[in-house]
């Protein structure tokens, strides 16, 4: 384990909680330590540099260190610095590291671009729809662990021959998809049935999800505390299980807070329209970034294997046009933008 | 032509464009190569016809550019693979066409002949004019307007591993590869993992040090019946691992390399013009006004 990517991932997840809080009542000091501890993490990772998953997570947090809002790109931050922290470098490099470190920076703008355009729309129907989506993210994670033996009220870390099994892990885990899972159903049918600012559908829905969220939180500190003691190799092999896992609980965490700040909808439209121009210049950057990973993909594929034809290429070109989607002045900005961040996010997690 | 030049259009094409390129959706929605290139000319073409400042025209000029170098290297271009063994000489390769399809052999206009394999899995072509062509290990090599890349992952073709089996009937040799196996006196011989240059990571974990052969050691899964053992076997020390109930010595006796080396051939002549539209399109989404 780096200790490095660890002091890192801490310190981003502190960065990420003080940049959030920043958001809807900023301060300076507030401000400058979350920059501060972004970049500081950022420069840590820079001793971890064999590890793909640490190059990444540098430019991410490196990249958080200037862009505003930076909540979120934190969060991701953090998550790939803990898949740093729990691999080990391989022997051997895997290429398209000029790829991976385009992408990064793709990625940290599109993150903060999706978050200043969400600033925007900061009302109480954008706050729950935020709440079911990473309620349902969750929930979509939790049951897929692991092959999906948190269903069976089971859960193990690595494979064959180190291989350990979890079972408080499981029960805790097992117990957070069900809160979650209840709780998005409750806000989503809420929102399905009545147009009201309240109602005990959604009262319970925020509840279970709190509940949820606390839950898988434990379980994520379960896991990685026993898998530290008992078999730090299997931990590795499940290095992606727990970056995912952090990255959804941050996710419903900050959807969470904003779903209870959030009171009536945001009147000040100058303040709506600053947003929007930032998320729109922060979003064309990115999907420019993007282009540009996919030319260093095609010059390093052409370079290695030959050919600009290679699955690899084809990914990025993906990806690249859903940049493009993704800047249109049309309808449909967010589900866009959230379409290119998850795009974006896959292809680097496929990567490193 | 206004729904053409509507930003609309554009979205929905670059989605479905995209979904159509991505490599895990491909094989879901297995788009036929016509809908692609449609969609594909159709979106440059919304990009270049819709109003806008200089950066819109820089994205519409650089999509034009890449679908016209991707369709004049669909046309033009060339891609195959090429499979010869030490000492084998030839004058083409066999070409593929889109998904894979095998379109014959197609002439390379020139002689190669694989020269030598290298231990590290590099490889060693003589063109008929006496140039040397060495694609390496993620280096491809370019000679005659072809570029030569090695075809399987990484470390190039798998070496074979000479197992010795010890047993009361006396010593039995076997090779086994990756995908491979191989069976000898009622023992069924697997490999599950090949580390050419051994070594203990700091968690105690096996790993490579390179790709080079110079302390071999695998992981091998042996079955007879229902019993399966998994037995490791390191050429420095023969023997070392004795699993309970296995009444034979399994060594590795030595790693040979592969006679034959499969080589990845294209001739992509437009791909500056690709790479140069990217660029375009990059620079004109960087500077587009919003």
């Amino acid at each position: 384990m780096s200790p490095f990517a660890v002091a890192a991932a801490f310190a981003l997840l502190v960065a990420a909680v003080l940049a959030e809080v920043d958001r809807d009542a900023p301060r300076s000091t507030r401000t400058l330590v979350s920059r501060l501890l972004s970049a500081a993490a950022g420069l840590s990772l820079l001793f971890a540099f064999d590890r793909p998953a640490a190059r990444t997570a540098a430019v991410l947090a490196l990249a958080a260190a200037l862009v505003a809002p930076r909540s979120l790109v934190c969060l991701i931050a953090a998550a790939a610095a803990v898949l740093a922290a729990l691999r080990p470098a391989p022997a051997t490099a895997s290429g398209g590291e000029v790829t991976l470190l385009v992408a990064a920076l793709a990625l940290a703008l599109a993150a903060a671009a999706f978050q200043a355009s969400e600033a925007g729309a900061a009302s109480r129907p954008s706050a729950e729809g935020a709440a079911v989506f990473a309620g349902a993210a969750l929930s979509l994670l939790l049951s897929t662990l692991d092959g999906g033996r948190i269903l069976r009220w089971r859960y193990g870390l690595g494979g064959d021959g180190a291989r350990i099994e979890l079972p408080g892990a499981a029960l805790v885990l097992g117990l957070a998809l069900l809160a979650s899972l209840g709780g998005t159903l409750s806000i989503a049918a809420h929102r399905l049935a009545s147009t009201g600012p309240s109602g005990r559908m959604s009262l319970l829905g925020r509840r279970l999800l709190i509940l949820g969220a606390g839950l898988a939180g434990l379980g994520w500190g379960v896991v990685a505390g026993q898998g530290l003691g008992r078999r730090p190799q299997a931990l590795a092999r499940g290095a992606v299980d727990l970056a995912a896992l952090l990255l959804a609980v941050g996710l419903l965490a900050g959807s969470l807070r904003r779903l209870l700040a959030a009171s009536s909808p945001r009147t000040d439209s100058s303040s709506t329209r600053a947003s929007r121009r930032s998320s729109a210049a922060l979003l064309g950057w990115a999907a420019a970034a993007t282009l540009v990973a996919a030319a260093a993909a095609g010059v390093e594929s052409w370079w290695a294997e030959g050919s600009y034809a290679t699955a690899g290429v084809a990914e990025a070109s993906a990806v690249a046009l859903l940049g493009l989607a993704a800047v249109q002045p049309t309808r449909l900005a967010r589900p866009r933008a959230a379409l290119f961040l998850l795009g974006l996010l896959a292809f680097l997690a496929r990567a490193v | 032509m206004r729904l053409l030049a509507s930003p609309g259009f554009a979205a929905a094409g670059a989605v479905l464009l995209g979904a159509a390129l991505h490599p895990a959706l491909r094989s879901l929605l297995r788009p036929p190569l016509v809908a692609v290139a449609a969609t594909a000319l159709l979106l440059a073409l919304a990009l270049l016809i819709r109003p806008g400042g200089p950066g819109e025209r820089l994205v519409g000029l650089g999509a034009v550019a890449i679908v016209a170098a991707l369709a004049s290297d669909g046309l033009r271009g060339h891609r195959g693979t090429l499979t010869l063994e030490v000492g084998q000489g030839t004058q083409s390769f066999e070409e593929q066409g889109p998904e894979g399809r095998a379109l014959g052999r197609r002439p390379l206009g020139f002689g190669v002949v694989l020269a030598r394999l290298d231990p590290g899995g590099a490889v060693v072509l003589r063109a008929g004019d006496g140039a040397t062509i060495a694609p390496g290990r993620r280096r491809a090599a370019s000679h005659g307007g072809f570029r030569f890349g090695l075809a399987a992952g990484p470390g190039g073709q798998p070496s074979v591993l000479r197992i010795a089996i010890a047993g009361p009937g006396g010593s039995r040799m076997v090779e086994v590869a990756p995908g491979e196996p191989a069976t000898a006196d009622g023992l069924h011989v697997a490999l599950e993992s090949y580390f050419p240059d051994f070594a203990l990571d700091a968690e105690r974990r096996p790993y490579s040090r390179s790709p080079e052969p110079r302390n071999p050691a695998a992981l091998l899964r042996v079955t007879r019946g229902s019993q399966s053992w998994r037995v490791f076997v390191i050429q420095a020390m023969p023997g070392i691992h004795r699993p309970e109930g296995l009444d034979r010595v399994l060594s590795l006796a030595g790693v040979a390399p592969r006679g034959a080396a499969s080589l990845r051939v294209s001739h992509e002549p437009a791909a500056p013009v690709a790479l140069a539209g990217v660029l375009l399109a990059a620079a004109g989404l960087a500077c587009a006004r919003r």
